[in-house]
């Protein structure tokens, strides 16, 4: 299984289709730290134009605080993070909520795998409205510095203790598993094509 | 790109003339009919997820408008209230609420009716109170008489008493009965006019399983029913399949509304609601055709998907959407339903795909079809939601 | 009537000062902003209608010396071009920026505009150049910043502009006035 894998700049295009006022969902996969996560939206949508970021962590909050914060807050795009602390109770309650969330903002749910599979199988409403709007945020090589990719390549490697020519040989035979930090690996090495 | 948004709102579709109608799938006449014809009646519209049920009851009410002795209420109950939290009650307030600006929008209600409003409000979102507390509590009088100078000192303390509809509190049971007194009053000075309710009830297939439905539903449409209010509301797909509860026991009339026939051979009904929305001037028709068959005829899906193919399209800077694009959006849509899924489950969708048949007996089976993993073809017909099917497929060498 | 006295090698020395000044007050941001600003404009463009790709053609990488490149095609324009930019008009746009990033802000060392034409068009193309910083330039028969009318040996002086600019000036006023 492999999600449509986007850098931000892609995903802040889409979210620039929206029309103003009408609300949009869409997920992002995101293996990075939230805070480069948050720092890359807000430049791309400074640079393009697409309106302001909210960021929610709802690691602590209940569905109905949420609610109420998503009514108060007045940017176009808001993310929310955090979900990793929910269980599958609180991701059900929030579907019931389903419409409370259209408040004329696109929604970015950022989690991680695991946690996509367990809150889409909780919320099978807010899974039909996401559709196939679920990415792999991936990263955008020719906005990042040599060092940055080194770095970040350096850390995989060492993190999985994986060689990149492994990387691609076990990529070529589709035997590579779908965490979003092997798409990420991919395209840094420049070999986005064997991560569809 | 617009007009392909999954999202958007069924009074925006309706408004824009994106909705198509299909006499042999379309119930909203039906519904409207048997409001109109049988006062008092209670329907219930049940489908899957992404069916069209909130665009059915829209059209429902519009087509009620029409009649100017009817007056159709709708109402989002989900929208208006957490219904995770809530149980009975929650309806006989929002419909207290809605006759209310009714009745304010076209006439001069009397004082008395005000009240009623007011009591219903108090109901509907709570409100304060004064009780008296005591300083000290009165001491056990069982063994000598009351002393004359026993002081009886204390306060007025503030107190709040929580609403049906403003969340979050702990279940408050009340007294349904007394709420559907008042509302009575309410929805009888609007007969009093000559005008006819009709409470259109959507939010509720929210509750995606059964049991959940009944306890928010079950007693405030018994405690409508004496108001000769008719009801049109939706529920959610599983409760067909119920254990213990014969839902056409409860309602006059069950409305199911089943997956569209997704074969643009058989049916131009998805085809139909491509082109309402300009799809011809961006794909072929064989692309089109080939998202019909992909979204299993979950008419959210269709939309979805259409979507999606022109996002990858342009992306891509490309002037038309191409089979390419096309190909990743079902890929994309099938990949979102594997998101998820267990072990088991995989093995009953193969067993499903290779013609082993499914039945919704138990609960794993049953999350596969509200999840719309799989789709009901007809009552005891079964498919893999065929964006999921193509993923599936390539999925069967992966290790669980 | 006596004439003014005028040394044309004077003057294109003037010129070339001017330029070098310009160039001076030219301060851009760190590359990977700068490539970002350029990949929006493209992006705009392609939305708008006036080019048919955007922003899959923009490629940015670190040239040996610490320097940064940021292109569009190839360096020397061969047709036909699939990575360059391609107009609705059939024309077809090349370029190469280069940048030195000092830790705050960058310098424009260099640029390159190669505007295609179809042959109706009167002109085989447009070449709008910074050359790269050198000892000496010839300021009379090849100014540092310059454009080809079509003609290699011709380098007609231009006003030095940012990359965006001279981008802007292509795609709106140079390629439409030769659009049938």
């Amino acid at each position: 299984m492999s999600f449509k894998s986007a850098p931000i700049f892609e995903i802040v295009r889409l979210i620039d289709l929206q029309p103003p006022g009408e609300t949009g969902f869409c997920m992002l996969v995101d293996a990075s730290s939230e805070p480069r996560l948050v720092r890359d939206l807000q430049e791309e949508l400074a640079v393009q134009n697409a309106g302001s970021l909210g960021v929610i962590d709802v690691r602590d909050e209940t569905v109905p605080a949420l609610v109420e914060q998503l009514r108060k807050i007045q940017n176009a795009v808001v993310l929310m993070h955090g979900f990793d602390g929910w269980n599958e109770g609180t991701f059900a309650s929030l579907d019931v909520n389903r419409s409370r969330l259209e408040t004329g903002s696109f929604l970015v749910f950022s989690v991680d795998l695991e946690t996509a599979g367990r809150f889409l199988d909780s919320a099978p409403n807010i899974r039909s409205f996401l559709g196939s709007n679920i990415f792999v945020a991936a990263p955008d090589p020719s906005a990042m510095g040599p060092e940055e990719i080194a770095d970040r390549l350096a850390q995989l490697r060492r993190y999985y203790d994986l060689s990149d020519a492994e990387v691609i040989q076990r990529a070529a035979n589709r035997d590579l598993p779908s965490e979003p930090h092997f798409i990420e690996w991919l395209i840094l090495l420049g070999r986005s094509e064997l991560a569809r | 790109m617009k007009r392909f948004n999954p999202t958007a709102s069924a009074k925006v579709a309706i408004g824009e003339g994106l909705i198509c109608q299909h006499a042999g799938r379309s119930v909203f006449k039906k519904l409207a009919a048997g409001a109109d014809l049988t006062l008092g009646s209670q329907q219930l519209l049940v489908g899957g997820i992404g069916s069209g049920k909130t665009t059915e009851l829209m059209l429902a009410e519009r087509e009620l408008a029409r009649n100017e002795s009817m007056s159709p209420l709708y109402i989002d109950v989900s929208a208006e209230t957490d219904l995770s939290t809530v149980n009975s009650g929650a309806l006989l307030a929002s419909l207290g609420m809605h006759t209310w600006r009714a009745i304010a929008s076209k006439f001069n209600p009397p004082e008395g009716l005000s009240e009623v409003y007011t009591a219903v409000r108090n109901a509907a979102f709570g409100h304060q109170k004064q009780v008296w507390v005591e300083d000290f509590p009165e001491p056990d009088f069982d063994d000598y008489d009351r002393r004359e100078d026993y002081d009886e000192s204390g306060h007025w303390k503030t107190i709040n008493v929580p609403g049906k509809l403003k969340p979050p509190f702990p279940a408050f049971r009340r007294d349904v009965k007394d709420l559907a007194g008042l509302v009575s009053k309410l929805t009888g000075f609007l007969k009093d006019q000559g005008t006819e309710l009709v409470a259109v009830f959507d939010g509720l297939d929210r509750l995606i399983k059964a049991d959940q439905f009944w306890s928010v539903a079950e007693q405030d449409f018994r405690a409508i029913r004496p108001l000769e209010v008719s009801v049109l509301a939706a529920g959610p797909l599983s409760i067909l399949y119920g254990q213990g509860r014969q839902v056409k026991d409860y309602f006059d009339e069950v409305h199911y509304l089943p997956p569209a026939v997704a074969d643009p051979r058989v049916s131009s009904f998805l085809i139909d609601i491509l082109r309402a929305r300009g799809a011809d001037e961006l794909m072929r028709f064989d692309l089109m055709q080939k998202l019909c068959l992909a979204s299993g005829g979950v008419l959210r899906d269709l939309i979805s998907l259409a979507r999606n193919a022109g996002e990858n399209a342009y992306l891509e800077d490309a002037d038309n959407i191409e089979a390419s694009h096309v190909d990743r959006a079902i890929e994309q849509l099938g990949n979102s339903y594997l998101l998820g899924l267990g072990t088991r489950q995989k093995v009953d969708l193969r067993k499903l795909l290779r013609g082993d048949g499914f039945a919704p007996s138990d609960s794993t089976s049953m999350e596969l079809l509200i999840t719309r993993r799989v789709l009901e073809q007809s009552e005891s017909r079964y498919e893999v939601h065929p964006a999921l099917a193509t993923v599936l497929s390539q999925t069967s060498n992966d290790p669980e | 009537m006596p004439v003014r006295p005028w040394n044309r090698v004077e003057a294109a020395k003037a010129l070339e000062a001017r330029t070098e000044a310009d160039l001076a007050n030219i301060s851009l941001p760190p590359p990977h902003e700068y490539f970002r600003d350029i990949r929006i404009y493209r992006q705009r463009a392609t939305d708008g209608g006036r080019t048919r790709n955007g922003v899959h053609v923009l490629s940015r990488h670190s040239l040996g010396n610490g320097d940064t490149q940021i292109n569009a095609g190839p360096t020397i324009f061969r047709d036909p071009c699939e990575n360059c930019i391609q107009f609705r008009s059939g024309a077809q746009l090349a370029f190469g920026v280069t940048l030195r990033f000092d830790g705050a802000q960058s310098t424009l060392l260099a640029y390159r505009f190669y505007l295609s034409l179809l042959p109706a068009s009167g002109l085989r193309f447009v070449r709008i150049d910074l050359n790269a910083p050198k000892e000496t330039y010839d300021p009379l028969h090849m100014p540092r910043c310059h454009m080809h009318p079509g003609f290699e040996g011709i380098h007609m002086p231009f006003p030095v502009m940012t990359p965006i600019e001279v981008l802007d000036r292509i795609v709106h006023v140079i390629e439409p006035h030769f659009t049938p």
